[in-house]
């Protein structure tokens, strides 16, 4: 009995063992693959490395926008310390997080009194700000402002799993700081208590010549939220983009890219995700050269494998870079054809000018001055001012774009329309010469005005020029000679010709934010096309031109009719050829260009309207415009020029809006900038 | 006493298969964790010698002394209750150089003592004859509960129950004990048992909403398993062992380590030596015509064996967490003398299988 039961026994444990065997090898060998990934996805991590972006020099060479090293602390929302199967640790656990989401929905007084409450709260509950304040040097109020935007910007981010990706919270530490926080996270890791932050280092962008070059080079910003849903598009269950994946002329993602916001929305559970970082976190160019050419300059993503390590027995676990999965790209560089000598000492003198005028007529001027090689399409400067600083756009924002403060960030020679006056008259001569509407000889008697039906269209301040030709009117700016030409020339052919010297269309130069001119039609006027408007558009009134369009018309008079493509990017052999080639030549005869150059030469030359801008050692040729745009304001002053006038080189163009009269106003201003430009010696200024 | 010491009489399968078991796991202790290893290889020396005295000194004279014994144990239980918790329970007691665990002892005691009690009655088959073993066992195990160990609580209970069952106890009177048992876990579950042992026997049910240490425990030990594969990562390699993902990696989770670094097949190869010492130990018992020597043979493997298998069951996650080492192989003293002593007595049997005591043996008369 005793043996039978002890058989029973060893039958039994016999099954039990062969049970916990089969188990086993259930888990090892069945199910080994899927365990194996499981195990190597709590090990492994990918992380996102982001790319040096480009840098941008001039035509000499010189850096115009450069990355330099930064060093940057990033937070951690939450961190899980389950490898010891704890609670999760999360910023907000001394963030008063109910409020800060109450925040976002307040304004004005509330909004800043609440805000100096939870900035209080979180000086007083976060644990590490009095370590992290001695170590950076930066105050605690500051320090938690900075936790706070960290907060509300995780509380606006709608993509689940948010919370377990490391935020930029600081941008920029000391190197001393930055290793004291790697030092310590290194040596005590869980314990340490700088565990919520990760250092780590990355690029800022510098300007050297700062607002000198605003408008041109644009600034850079991280990629906001909603872009970051833009760019992302619909995710399909399998991963497959399905909807736009791009941000129109912007952003197009790379492969790794794509590939980091596929794994970053499979894994938004937070569970077990692997990669850190965020796209959102990726800087992207705004405005100016650094938007139109963003996807040369930012390069593309890399991503590393991270892994979790621990070098010594016993000692603090550390996730260390242990591959490569995708190699980062740096941006690439690209060169501008601005001089960068030429653009500091035309927005310099540009600059002085228009504050000296302000202190004269006790009043603030906005200036545009284009300079651009007629024959290819080169710009060599380029200012708009008022200009702002490319550091301070996050900050000042809202007074950047104020009219009070005569918004900075518009940029006059590309996005601003003015009526070009009479600068317009030598299109409109040309026009009339090439139809065989006037001659060289062709005369009208001015009597200072021009009686229309009960409405008198008068020439400058009534002042009658008698008998005139086409010359001298252009040179002395009579308005009734262009009066009684546009009648003859008639609107259709008024409008073929401006349509055909590019005014009518944006001249397609590579920043973004480009208007289009303005030519009135009847539909505008709302009573039908009257003579009166074809008066009126003779000699540029009632219509509308970006100063960069009137470059191209100059332009076009200058290297005899052919229409450039205004670029700012240097480029090499057959591209550069390309670029350079005139996008068509325009109808025009070589008698009316003759007639309307040397009409031009004599606006300097010949004691004109130009005559402040003449040179003794080199001719320039010019037209000045004092343009009407509302009863009772100054008239916006121009004046356009190329030089020299026999082999034009550059063409110049200088509107200051409500400059008064553009003879008197802009010529000497131009002369300053083309002394400057082909650094003549001086003389004193007997002419005029 | 007729029984002598002879070299022959070893059941030298059994000595083989303990040294291979003993050799696996040590090399793998050495990779978990280099102190343990040194502190071992102590304790299996001193174990080694204590056992080879108890085969020299032969089970019975300790079968004469059982009741002492087992009365010195329960005394030990009861002091330690008194004394300052590690880590939260009342398990060990402090000595200069060491502390032991007394509940590793009273597992000695329990077998000898109802060795004693069973072994030459013959009212083990009427329900009332189960009822002082029951008290024997029932008693200690309550104050090991106090402490609390409910490991070694739930190892005594089935040990009992094998002896029982050996002993002859009638199958109807075991199933009704059984049933007894369960129902009498209810109670347990609402007053006895802590928290953290809710928790764990919680986890076990559903790991996925445990995210507590329990179930983490499971499932970090099933995939660290899993990531071992056929071949393992090879010795000192496996990457849960050296980043210490795991808890308790040298002592109640040993065997996750071996299952790593050696793969299928070392692990494999281990339960079946596990097996193969289950099944020499019942041998022997099987082979002992003598009543005591058969019950302490019986109760002394299946008590390794139900260890093994809880702690193996544990680690495979087909078992909640009870706290169960791995016998011969987990790092502990205390767990390794007492099983070192379990083996002593177990050889004893297995050497003197010829002899037969009377009551009047333990009377002093003979010999």
């Amino acid at each position: 009995m005793f043996k039978s039961r002890i058989k029973i026994l060893i039958g039994i444990f016999c099954i039990i063992f062969s049970g916990l065997l089969f188990r086993l090898f259930n888990l090892q060998v069945i199910n080994a693959k899927d365990l194996k990934a499981r195990q190597s996805s709590r090990i492994n991590r990918l992380e996102q490395v982001a790319p040096r972006r480009g840098n941008i020099y001039d035509s000499n060479g010189i850096i115009l926008a450069e990355d330099t090293s930064s060093f940057e602390l990033w937070i951690y929302p939450a961190i899980w310390k389950d490898y010891k199967g704890k609670d999760v640790e999360k910023i907000f656990s001394f963030l008063p997080i109910a409020r800060v989401k109450a925040l976002l929905g307040l304004s004005g007084d509330h909004r800043s009194f609440e805000k100096k409450l939870i900035i209080e709260y979180i000086k007083d509950n976060c644990p590490f700000i009095d370590e992290l304040a001695k170590v950076t040097g930066i105050d605690k109020n500051k320090l938690s402002e900075k936790i706070l935007n960290v907060a509300k910007k995780i509380i606006k981010d709608r993509a689940p799993g948010a919370l377990f990706f490391p935020r930029k919270f600081i941008k920029d530490v000391t190197k001393i700081a930055y290793l004291k926080i790697l030092s310590q996270n290194a040596l005590f890791g869980d314990n340490s208590s700088f565990r919520l932050i990760k250092p780590k280092t990355g690029w800022k962008r510098r300007y050297p010549f700062g607002e000198k070059m605003a408008h041109i080079l644009g600034y850079v910003s991280p990629l906001s939220s909603r872009e970051y849903e833009k760019l992302r598009g619909k995710w399909g269950t399998k991963g497959i983009i399905q909807g736009q994946g791009y941000i129109k002329n912007f952003l197009i993602p790379t492969e790794t890219e794509k590939n980091i916001m596929r794994l970053y929305e499979y894994n938004r559970s937070g569970k077990n995700y692997r990669v850190s970082g965020h796209l959102t976190n990726s800087i992207v160019g705004r405005t100016g050269i650094e938007q139109e050419y963003n996807n040369l300059l930012r390069g593309s993503h890399g991503l590393q494998n991270l892994k979790l390590t621990r070098p010594e027995v016993g000692g603090p676990r550390i996730l260390q870079v242990s591959g490569i999965e995708t190699k980062v790209q740096s941006g690439q560089n690209i060169t501008l054809t601005i001089n960068s000598k030429i653009q500091a000492a035309t927005f310099d003198i540009l600059k002085k000018e228009i504050e000296r005028i302000g202190k004269e007529r006790n009043d603030k001027f906005a200036a545009a001055c284009i300079l651009i090689d007629p024959n290819n399409g080169e710009i060599k400067a380029m200012v708009s001012l008022p200009s702002f600083n490319p550091y301070l756009v996050s900050k000042k924002y809202k007074e950047y774009i104020s009219k009070k403060n005569m918004q900075p960030f518009l940029n006059r020679t590309i996005s601003e329309v003015y009526p070009p006056g009479s600068t317009f008259k030598p299109i409109v001569a040309m026009a009339a010469l090439t139809a065989g509407v006037i001659t060289e000889k062709t005369e009208y008697t001015c009597n200072g005005l021009i009686r229309l039906g009960n409405h008198d269209f008068i020439c400058m301040r009534r002042y009658a020029h008698g008998p005139i030709d086409v010359h001298n009117a252009i040179r002395l700016s009579c308005n009734v000679f262009f009066y009684n030409t546009g009648r003859d020339l008639g609107r259709q052919r008024l409008y073929n010709f401006t349509t055909d010297i590019g005014l009518n269309s944006k001249t397609g130069i590579d920043i973004p934010n480009e208007a289009k001119g303005i030519i009135p039609d009847g539909a505008r006027t709302g009573r039908g096309w009257a003579t009166g408007n074809t008066f009126h558009m003779s000699i540029g009134q009632g219509t509308a031109f970006t100063p960069m369009e009137m470059a191209v018309a100059i332009s076009a008079i200058a290297n005899g009719g052919k229409i450039i493509r205004p670029h700012l990017i240097a480029l090499q052999g057959k591209e550069k050829a390309s670029m350079d080639k005139p996008l068509h030549t325009i109808n025009v005869s070589d008698y009316a260009l003759k007639v309307v150059r040397k009409a031009m030469w004599g606006v300097v030359n010949e004691r004109g309207t130009g005559r402040r801008c003449a040179f003794k050692t080199m001719a320039v040729s010019g037209k000045s415009g004092s343009a009407d745009w509302k009863k009772g304001e100054p008239t916006h002053a121009w004046f356009v020029a190329y030089a020299p006038s026999e082999n034009p080189q550059i063409v110049a163009i200088l509107i200051i809006p409500r400059g008064n009269l553009g003879g008197g106003t802009c010529s000497p201003i131009v002369r300053k900038i083309l002394k400057m430009y082909f650094d003549l010696p001086d003389e004193s200024n007997t002419v005029g | 006493m007729n029984s002598k010491f002879k070299i022959s009489d070893i059941d030298w399968l059994m000595i083989i298969t303990l040294t291979c078991i003993l050799t696996i796991g040590n090399i793998y202790l050495y990779s978990a964790s280099i102190k343990s290893f040194h502190n071992q290889i102590k304790w299996i020396m001193i174990g080694t010698v204590v056992m080879l005295s108890i085969i020299k000194v032969g089970y019975g004279k300790f079968l004469i002394i059982a009741y002492p014994i087992y009365l010195g144990v329960v005394s030990l239980l009861v002091a330690v209750l008194f004394l300052r918790p590690h880590r939260g329970a009342h398990s060990w007691i402090d000595l200069p150089g060491f502390s032991i665990q007394p509940s590793e002892l009273a597992k000695v005691a329990i077998i000898l003592a109802l060795s004693r009690c069973l072994m030459n009655k013959r009212d083990q088959f009427t329900l009332k004859g189960l009822v002082l073993p029951i008290v024997i066992t029932m008693f200690p195990v309550a104050l090991i509960l106090k402490q609390p160990d409910l490991g070694t609580a739930m190892v005594i209970i089935p040990v009992m129950l094998v002896i029982l069952f050996v002993s002859g106890a009638r199958k109807t009177h075991l199933l009704s004990n059984i049933l007894i048992g369960l129902v009498s876990a209810i109670p347990m579950w609402m007053f006895i048992l802590k928290q953290y042992q809710k928790n764990r026997i919680l986890a076990f049910i559903s790991p996925d909403k445990f995210a507590a240490r329990e179930a983490y425990q499971l499932i970090m030990s099933i995939i660290t398993i899993g990531s071992g594969g056929i071949f393992g990562a090879g010795w000192r390699n496996g990457v849960s062992n050296k980043l210490g993902l795991l808890p308790d990696r040298h002592t109640d989770f040993i065997f996750v380590v071996i299952a790593e670094e050696g793969g299928f097949i070392v692990a494999g190869v281990l339960l079946l030596l596990f097996l193969l010492f289950v099944i020499c130990g019942l041998n022997t018992a099987a082979s002992t015509k003598e009543p005591g020597g058969r019950i302490i043979a019986t109760g002394a493997t299946a008590l390794i064996g139900i260890q093994v298998i809880i702690n193996i069951g544990v680690v495979e996650a087909i078992l909640p967490t009870t706290g169960i080492t791995l016998p011969l192989i987990s790092y502990g003293g205390s767990s390794m003398l007492s099983t070192f002593i379990l083996i002593g007595l177990i050889l004893s049997v297995g050497n003197t299988k010829t002899t037969v005591f009377h009551k009047e043996t333990f009377l002093g008369k003979n010999d």
